[in-house]
């Protein structure tokens, strides 16, 4: 199935884009995704402990399973203020 | 800008400098008896450490939802509140510039104060926002408040 990716900072620049369209197997989870991503792009594998997740821009737990046609947002950790 | 209740509530994203007295301005209120606002500003160093400039960005859609989320709990927990203006500042800041105001609207100034804080503790804690920082030694990195890389 399709899911789109949003990535920001340290996302963005490793993958040089602000968006991945990824095909991914039924079943595929969150924290599968950020695996993923972090063995195309060792340096995001800093983030594994601390990345948190939302699907359709609602926070989500790393064990959430995707659907077909989510976007999913991958967080390092926020530094707004 | 929305009036929820009795509240009104303007959240935004700027890559224009921001001023204290418009975003005040968005939740003056005849009901309101005090107007707090925390600004925040690009401080000159980190850990000792001299900052140049700082680079914002946000999944500001997300952002703006969870702007809408704290305000609804601000509303729960003071609910004499009568505005709520939470207006944040993208791209690239020079120290000493505004990046973020927050201001809270209530009759009296004790809830007003505690709202306010709770709503620049939350929003840093949980809006997805992202700031990176350089340096005057020419590196540069993201800030991680917390985590140890």
């Amino acid at each position: 199935m399709k899911i789109r990716v949003r990535l920001f900072a340290s996302y963005r620049e490793a993958f040089a884009c602000d968006e991945l369209a990824l095909e991914v197997p039924e079943g595929t989870t969150c924290a599968v995704v950020q695996d993923r991503l972090a063995t195309e792009r060792p340096t995001l594998e800093r983030w594994r402990p601390v990345v948190r997740y939302g699907i359709n821009q609602r926070f989500v737990s790393a064990d959430t399973t995707l659907a077909e046609g989510d976007e999913l947002v991958l967080i390092p950790p926020v530094s707004g203020g | 800008m929305q009036v929820l209740g009795n509240c009104v509530e303007d959240f935004a994203f700027s890559r224009a400098p921001l001023a204290v007295e418009p975003v005040l301005a968005r939740i003056a209120d005849p009901r309101q008896g005090a107007a707090v606002a925390m600004v925040g500003t690009v401080r000159n160093q980190t850990k000792g450490r001299a900052v140049l400039f700082l680079d914002y960005e946000a999944y500001e859609a997300m952002a703006l939802r969870v702007f809408a989320e704290i305000a609804a709990r601000m509303r729960e927990r003071w609910p004499t509140t009568t505005g709520i203006a939470i207006h944040h500042r993208l791209g690239r800041l020079a120290v000493g510039e505004t990046s973020v105001v927050v201001a809270v609207g209530n009759p009296h100034r004790g809830e007003a104060f505690a709202a306010c804080e709770f709503a620049i503790d939350t929003l840093k804690a949980e809006a997805p926002i992202w700031k990176k920082e350089f340096w005057a030694d020419g590196t540069s990195d993201w800030v991680a408040p917390g985590v140890a890389l």
